[in-house]
């Protein structure tokens, strides 16, 4: 902020799926009429949903949908925490690693091996693992977002319902810490 | 050949509480627990399969598959891991056997485990190959041991040839104390026991102040009136033989070297509380020592000290040897009866406790190997004479048992109340960096700050174990092993301590891969106190232990592991190169392979 613009400037939001599903994007989006006062209260800055790849300016929210898998991954989730001054790890992937976590359990080579060498869909075929410069570099294993960098809010729920990022989001534009409620986080 | 159920069940009268050595008369003759075996046993003890099986599985040295026809069990304790020459001879056994530990070679022949102390930790590495312990192993002899026993060889002549000569393992015995003495121990003292009042034996015990010496410190002389005044058709007189706590071998050199003293201070016990029968419960890794106790106690039976009538004082007692099975919580003395009476070994909730119901819910004494060998010399010697050493509340002395990194490992025995600082001289031991006083189940003390500490009950509860460390070695590898050992010996009950140590072992591993955050060292050691407080036994409220006292001792070498992200509470370590370093060497090695 240079001080040149109005004192009660709106917040402004970025969004990113990495290691997700997109689910949580669309949970938000699921608002129904409630996504207006969304854009009514933040402005959308680096998000898919205003295709903005770059930070060009300061963030005040930051919500990270999906866990770490490779280092594109863990390059994003970092220049969000840099850019961030809140950051909420959103949904069960991003804090659990969640459902691309369970390869964790089986191993990077025997995942690789099944998908790229030995798929049984591909008899005969020649197999080889992907590893052009240009794509990502595979973890030994998919982290939840608080192992790489300071996560400040955790938003359970797979995904949360789109109260939950409404009563979120309405306490950070409001400047409160998110206290939400069990109802609105208890999903069994 | 078919174990012979029939006979098994005979031989132990269909006894329930004999299901353990049923079990190991099965395995002994088929090589391991048989599907025909447990429908046998549980169709003649009237109990379920699953009765049977869920007794099977608790214990390390039972399988209910083939295990080998040579089974060899490699010790992995800490003592082994500062030998300097394990993973060497761990890798010399793989090669000789052509198997990979936890597997049994293509042929059957053998079945490489690993297993946690075996007693043997001032001669490590050390092995139990068909329960006969070879120590001092280096990958030389190993290759040798393996050959010789694919020639054919009987194991046990082997074990006879490559350590002294002898059929035994021969004790270190570095400091012998007034109590203890192997070459001044007399022989058969009992004629004087009998001239006593079984009140007079119990007044005797209890002035000298002797103090269980397992390591829980009780007061023998308590414990002993308590059982006597319990009203019952009979008593029972229980040794703990059960020397599992990792570092500890002074049990074996006192079953080894002086174990008629064990059998007179049984005896004695079971006069003074009017107990008709003993059990000393061995544990499996001593098994090497089975035949030989077996054979002192018949030739007292022969010689009218044990049976009936003893000495014509009227009094009939007997006394028998109860094989464990591997389980280092039978150690606790309710689980220790569980398993003598054929289960698995849980610990019961007390109360009650033992001396109102024990075995088979009469009353029971259960004392250490080192308590009950310390009465007939108290009973000799005199108890003033025995309370004179030691502290005002310790008295007496303590068999230590010495290992790591010290010049002189072994045995000694020593007044309660030394200094740490007059202990490390005494074994060599300077300088060192920590000490584990009395096992995993004990402490890890600093050793240049702890000089000054005494070891006694009331400053250092000593067990018995000491462990050194040098300043060489890296103690929180350690401390993460140590949690390890318990989460394999956990009975698994109990969520404290089957989830709780297992949640520390992850935070310890993950704050030593530098994956840590500042909070997880609080997280360690809140859950440290959370286990110990809310466990249901001993060893769930002492697993603990390990990593509370070294955070407290070491605090420096903990921060370290967070080093440079103290001042924030959840900033994360995380090595972007590191983690991507498994698929860089997918990729090369695919690629190599013309993939």
């Amino acid at each position: 902020m240079d001080g040149t613009e109005a004192p009660h400037k709106k917040p402004i939001l970025a969004t990113v799926s990495l290691a997700g599903c997109f689910g949580c994007h669309m949970s938000l989006l699921d608002a129904d009429e409630r996504i207006l006062d969304v854009l009514a209260a933040f402005e959308l800055h680096r998000s898919p949903l205003t295709d903005i790849k770059r930070f060009a300016k300061r963030c005040d929210v930051g919500l990270i949908e999906g866990g770490c898998c490779n280092d594109e991954n863990v390059h994003v989730l970092r220049e969000f925490r840099e850019n961030c001054d809140v950051l909420v790890a959103v949904g069960a992937c991003a804090i659990n690693g969640g459902l691309p976590a369970l390869r964790n359990e089986i191993g990077l080579e025997a995942c690789l091996t099944e998908a790229y060498l030995e798929m049984p869909t591909g008899a005969g075929a020649e197999g080889i693992i992907p590893a052009d410069a240009d794509i990502p570099k595979l973890l030994d294993r998919v982290y939840p977002c608080h192992e790489v960098v300071k996560i400040d809010y955790f938003l359970p729920g797979c995904p949360p319902p789109a109260d939950a990022f409404w009563a979120l989001l309405t306490a950070l534009a409001a400047g409160r810490a998110p206290d939400l409620p069990t109802e609105l986080i208890h999903y069994d | 050949m078919p174990a012979d159920i029939t006979a098994i069940l005979d031989r132990y009268g269909a006894d329930r509480t004999r299901l353990l050595d049923m079990l190991w008369a099965v395995q002994d003759a088929d090589g391991h627990i048989t599907q025909p075996a447990i429908e046998g046993l549980a169709a003649g003890l009237s109990l379920s399969r699953a009765e049977i099986e869920e007794t099977v599985s608790f214990y390390h040295f039972f399988s209910m598959q083939p295990a080998g026809r040579h089974r060899i069990y490699l010790n992995n304790d800490v003592s082994t891991q500062l030998s300097g020459r394990y993973e060497a001879v761990r890798d010399a056994f793989e090669e000789a056997c052509g198997c990979t530990f936890g597997t049994v070679s293509a042929d059957g022949r053998f079945g490489l485990y690993d297993t946690a102390c075996i007693g043997m930790c001032d001669r490590e590495p050390a092995a139990l190959i068909d329960f006969v312990p070879f120590t001092d192993l280096t990958p030389e002899r190993v290759a040798k041991i393996v050959a010789s026993l694919k020639d054919g060889v009987a194991t046990k002549s082997l074990a006879a040839a490559f350590d002294s000569g002898c059929d035994v393992v021969t004790t270190r015995w570095q400091r012998t104390g007034p109590v203890f003495d192997p070459r001044t121990a007399a022989g058969p003292s009992l004629e004087a026991l009998f001239s006593l009042a079984p009140g007079e034996i119990l007044e005797a015990v209890a002035a000298s102040g002797l103090r269980g010496r397992g390591g829980a410190g009780f007061s023998t002389g308590l414990k002993w009136r308590l059982c006597r005044e319990t009203k019952a058709a009979t008593r029972y007189v229980v040794c703990n033989a059960d020397e599992g706590e990792p570092g500890t071998f002074k049990d074996r050199a006192l079953l080894t070297d002086m174990p008629h003293l064990l059998i007179e201070g049984m005896v004695a016990a079971a006069y003074a509380i009017d107990a008709s029968a003993g059990v000393i419960y061995l544990r499996a890794e001593y098994r090497y020592l089975f035949d030989r106790l077996d054979s002192l106690i018949a030739d007292y039976r022969k010689a009218g000290w044990l049976g009936h009538n003893i000495a014509g004082s009227g009094f009939d007692f007997d006394l028998r040897l109860q094989l464990g099975a591997g389980s280092y919580v039978c150690g606790e003395e309710s689980a220790l009866i569980e398993s003598m009476e054929g289960k698995r070994g849980s610990p019961r909730n007390r109360p009650p406790f033992p001396v109102e119901a024990g075995f088979c819910g009469m009353p029971t004494i259960v004392n250490n190997v080192e308590t009950l060998a310390a009465v007939p010399r108290i009973l000799k010697e005199g108890a003033d004479w025995y309370a004179g050493f030691g502290t005002e509340k310790s008295p007496g002395t303590k068999l230590l048992s010495v290992a790591g990194d010290c010049a002189r490992p072994g045995i000694y025995e020593v007044p309660f109340g030394i200094t740490v600082g007059e202990f490390l001289d005494m074994v060599g031991a300077e300088p060192a960096l920590a000490l584990q006083v009395s096992g995993p189940s004990g402490e890890c003390i600093n050793a240049a700050q702890s000089r000054h500490r005494r070891l006694c009950h009331e400053d250092l509860s000593i067990g018995g174990a000491m462990t050194v460390f040098s300043a060489e070695r890296d103690l929180l590898d350690h401390m993460s092993r140590f949690l390890s050992f318990f989460i394999a010996e956990s009975c698994g009950i109990c969520t404290p301590c089957r989830s709780g140590n297992v949640a520390m072992k992850t935070l310890l591993e993950r704050l030593r891969d530098g994956r840590g955050e500042q909070r997880h060292l609080a997280d360690l050691e809140r859950w440290g106190h959370i286990i110990a407080e809310t466990s249901r036994c001993g060893l769930g409220a002492s697993a603990p232990n390990p990593v509370l006292s070294s955070l407290r001792e070491f605090p420096d070498l903990y921060a370290a592991l967070v080093d440079g992200r103290e001042a924030e509470m959840f900033v994360p370590g995380f090595d972007l190169d590191a983690s991507t370093g498994d698929y860089r060497r997918i990729v090369e090695r695919a690629r190599s392979n013309g993939r």
